[in-house]
């Protein structure tokens, strides 16, 4: 059983929480019928200052959805929110983009770097702002988790691009919000969450499946139901959703996207983008992955190598910083 | 055609020749669809500055038309002020001196005998004075709060009352040709007015409009509530929602070009080739009334077809006390009984037309060319009654000459006098005991009025 102390503090104590942490058996697997404690969980985030983000967000993803979508539907969306406004304008004017003219305004910056690249500016700087909230969970750290996020967005960006010949822009917003559960997780219930690190670690398990045990869910699934209830794209709340069992998805339109993203956190497991989480046999999924999305390894080095160049640069200019 | 779970390594040396091929490759593939991708954003960059640039051409040159008609409206303004400034001081001044004109006039005029010779050059002499004065407040009217306090009162009422004036049976006579026929609303709502004006305005538009029309012309006065919803414009006009009583003048004569049209209410601005002579200030003051008024004056006039002028009023839900019209005063009921007055004016002919106009109605009048002055005679003498002029630079004004009588004989009955109308300071005096305002300038039978009454109170 946890400690009292620590059941008070957190948010979720109701819910049906599996509890015992030596007694740990095999994953449940069972279809995505709605658990109680992930349902009481989003009452938490309605009213935490993580959906501070809903409507900016919601509403980037609506235009990134509709390539008939202008200028001026993203300048009414980040009008109404002024800090958003001053912090895309900081980062256009940044040495990674080089301007030459002082950018005051959304117009400008449309003109100078151009509306695809404005989009990411806007959808990442809101998207960071919840990296940004609240205490960190020690056993991991958030800034990692936000550096790992961009990582994955670049790399399932230029999969997109390189490899399908597409824009990629979802792929870009699904790898910046994939892990937004965790997120949920480390401010809503920071006593359960630091056991769920600690339980990892120790017994070498895969992050997903000690969630399950001490949660009764995992990350992805509260990613998905939050990305249901802010009504992004289905592309995207469904990739967010299945992305750490894309298989499951078979072969339908999401399984693409749901695959791309397994994919890239795969790659951008440990090391420099990793956030703690090591991930243990998947290899076998992963191989999946690439049948089903026709990518060689030969091709994803290519692409990992200039990820990692693309990330040098805008961390060396000072492009994204939490 | 790539076989997963191979243990290739890109970039690194030691690769086979093979190896080197498809990385090449897939070099390439990587770099073509990048170049395609790219093209088609940069393309649809273009349409995007382009919607940009045409949304920002729009704009710009809708806010220099807005722009120019702002300056134009301006420009209107500060000419209108500007002459309104020089109107108003002229007028002042001169009113001040046609108050001695007319004030010697009528001391003439009653000290000749019925059957004098010169009678008709007095006379006329007056005649022409009291149109001078006419115009002159006019003038004052239209340059500072000529306006008297707003009451309650129906449109209707006031249009009945104007048809049946004087100065409209003149009109009719004067053009004889033309009809002039009325449309009221019988639930008409009130407004807040001050109807001495706004029966000015009726006064120009209707004469206006007879001028303006040919033998057999006609001329519609009407009236009808509106009630505007939220947003919804009338005509041309912006009116924020609520109740509003349009006063409306219609005619069917020579109408007025459209250049001018923006014009007509400039002071002297006439086009009309004059029947009979007007103070050129006729629209200027419609145009100042309805302003003071809070109302909105729409002009739709066609050459040859007409013109219709229709003015729109806030309505309001108080009701209106009808004022007993003055009765006619002999000369005889205004006379005194050597009752004693004091005359306060720093202007020498004004006190000596006010002291010469008590003395014959049979007071016993005096005067004092400051109120320091005043104050010094009122230590030593008794008055029935005090006639205060308000403004006499560089000395203390009417209301702190009061003030002062006031400590030295409390209960002081005075009368105001001023060229202005009724000031702040004027309404304070009346306040603080002083019995009636009297405006500049006085005819006799209104100042002998005023004080017979004063004298009269308990």
């Amino acid at each position: 059983m946890f400690c009292l102390s620590d059941m008070s503090r957190d948010l979720t104590q109701e819910g049906g929480v599996v509890s015992g942490t030596s007694e740990v058996k095999g994953e449940s697997n069972g279809e995505e019928q709605r658990n109680p404690a992930l349902l009481s969980l989003m009452d938490l985030v309605s009213q935490s200052q993580i959906s501070s983000i809903r409507g900016v967000v919601a509403g980037i993803l609506d235009i990134i959805d509709n390539p008939a979508a202008n200028v001026r539907a993203l300048k009414e969306i980040i009008a109404i929110d002024p800090p958003l406004t001053a912090k895309v304008l900081k980062v256009a004017n940044s040495a990674y983009f080089g301007s030459r003219k002082t950018i005051s305004e959304i117009d400008q910056a449309v003109i100078w770097i151009g509306f695809d690249a404005l989009k990411e500016i806007v959808l990442s700087q809101k998207v960071c702002e919840i990296f940004e909230q609240g205490h960190e969970v020690e056993g991991y750290s958030r800034a990692s988790l936000w550096k790992h996020s961009v990582a994955v967005a670049l790399l399932g960006k230029m999969i997109f691009r390189r490899e399908f010949g597409e824009r990629g822009e979802n792929a870009y917003a699904a790898g910046l919000l994939h892990d937004i559960g965790l997120i949920v997780e480390d401010q809503l219930m920071p006593y359960k969450f630091r056991e769920v690190l600690q339980v990892s670690k120790k017994e070498r398990k895969n992050l997903i499946w000690v969630e399950k045990k001490v949660l009764g869910f995992e990350h992805a699934e509260v990613g998905g139901v939050i990305s249901e209830k802010w009504d992004f794209p289905d592309e995207l709340s469904m990739s967010i959703t299945y992305h750490h069992k894309p298989d499951k998805l078979g072969a339908s339109e999401f399984s693409k996207l749901a695959s791309t993203l397994f994919v890239c956190e795969y790659l951008c497991r440990g090391g420099e983008f990793g956030f703690g989480d090591a991930r243990y046999q998947e290899e076998e999924l992963y191989r999946y992955c690439l049948r089903r999305l026709k990518l060689s390894p030969v091709a994803l080095q290519l692409i990992l190598k200039d990820m990692r160049l693309e990330f040098a640069r805008m961390e060396g200019r000072g492009l994204f910083k939490v | 055609m790539n076989k997963t779970g191979k243990k290739e390594k890109a970039g690194e040396a030691g690769k086979t020749f093979e190896e080197k091929i498809r990385v090449l490759e897939t070099r390439i593939r990587h770099l073509e669809n990048e170049l395609r991708l790219t093209k088609e954003e940069s393309e649809q960059s273009i349409q995007n500055y382009y919607d940009l640039y045409s949304n920002m051409e729009r704009k710009v040159i809708e806010r220099t038309r807005e722009f120019k008609a702002l300056q134009k409206k301006m420009a209107r303004a500060e000419k209108m002020e500007a002459l309104g400034l020089l109107a108003g001081g002229v007028a002042h001044d001169g009113n001040n001196i046609l108050a001695g004109i007319v004030g010697y006039l009528e001391l003439l005029h009653i000290s000749m005998a019925k059957d004098d010779e010169n009678m008709e050059y007095v006379e006329g002499a007056l005649d022409a004075s009291r149109q001078m004065a006419a115009m002159i407040n006019d003038l004052l009217t239209i340059t500072r709060g000529g306006m008297e306090e707003k009451k309650p009162l129906s449109l209707n009422h006031l249009v009945e009352e104007f048809l049946a004036s004087p100065t409209m049976l003149e009109l009719k006579k004067i053009h004889a040709g033309v009809n002039v026929k009325t449309s009221l609303m019988s639930d008409l709502l009130n407004i807040k007015g001050d109807g001495y004006a706004l029966s000015k305005v009726l006064l120009n538009l209707t004469s206006n409009a007879m001028d303006a029309c040919k033998e057999g012309g006609v001329v519609e006065i009407a009236t009808k509530n509106i009630y505007v919803e939220d947003g919804i414009a009338q005509a041309d006009l912006k009116l924020s929602s609520g109740e509003y009583v349009v006063l409306t003048v219609r005619d069917n004569g020579v109408g007025i070009k459209k250049e001018d049209q923006s014009r007509i209410f400039e002071p002297f601005f006439t086009k009309k080739i004059m029947k009979r002579r007007g103070t050129g200030l006729g629209m200027t003051l419609v145009y100042q009334t309805i302003k003071e008024h809070d109302g909105i004056i729409e002009v739709n006039s066609v050459p040859e077809v007409g013109s219709t002028f229709d003015i729109y009023f806030s309505a309001t839900r108080e009701a209106f006390e009808i004022e007993v019209p003055e009765n006619e005063t002999r000369i005889t009921d205004l006379e005194g009984k050597g009752e004693k007055i004091l005359v306060v004016d720093d202007v020498e002919s004004q006190r000596n037309i006010l002291t010469n106009i008590l003395s014959r109605l049979g007071y016993e009048a005096s005067s004092a060319p400051s109120g320091e002055k005043a104050i010094e005679l009122f230590k030593d003498n008794e008055f029935d009654l005090v006639v205060l002029d308000m403004i006499m630079p560089p000395g203390i004004d009417g209301l702190e000459t009061y003030r002062r009588i006031l400590t030295i004989r409390p209960g002081q009955k005075a009368v105001i006098t001023s060229g202005f109308a009724e000031t702040d300071r004027v309404k304070e005096a009346l306040k603080i005991g002083a019995g009636q305002f009297v405006k500049k300038p006085y005819s006799l039978v209104r100042i002998g009025r005023v004080v017979k009454a004063e004298l009269s109170k308990g």
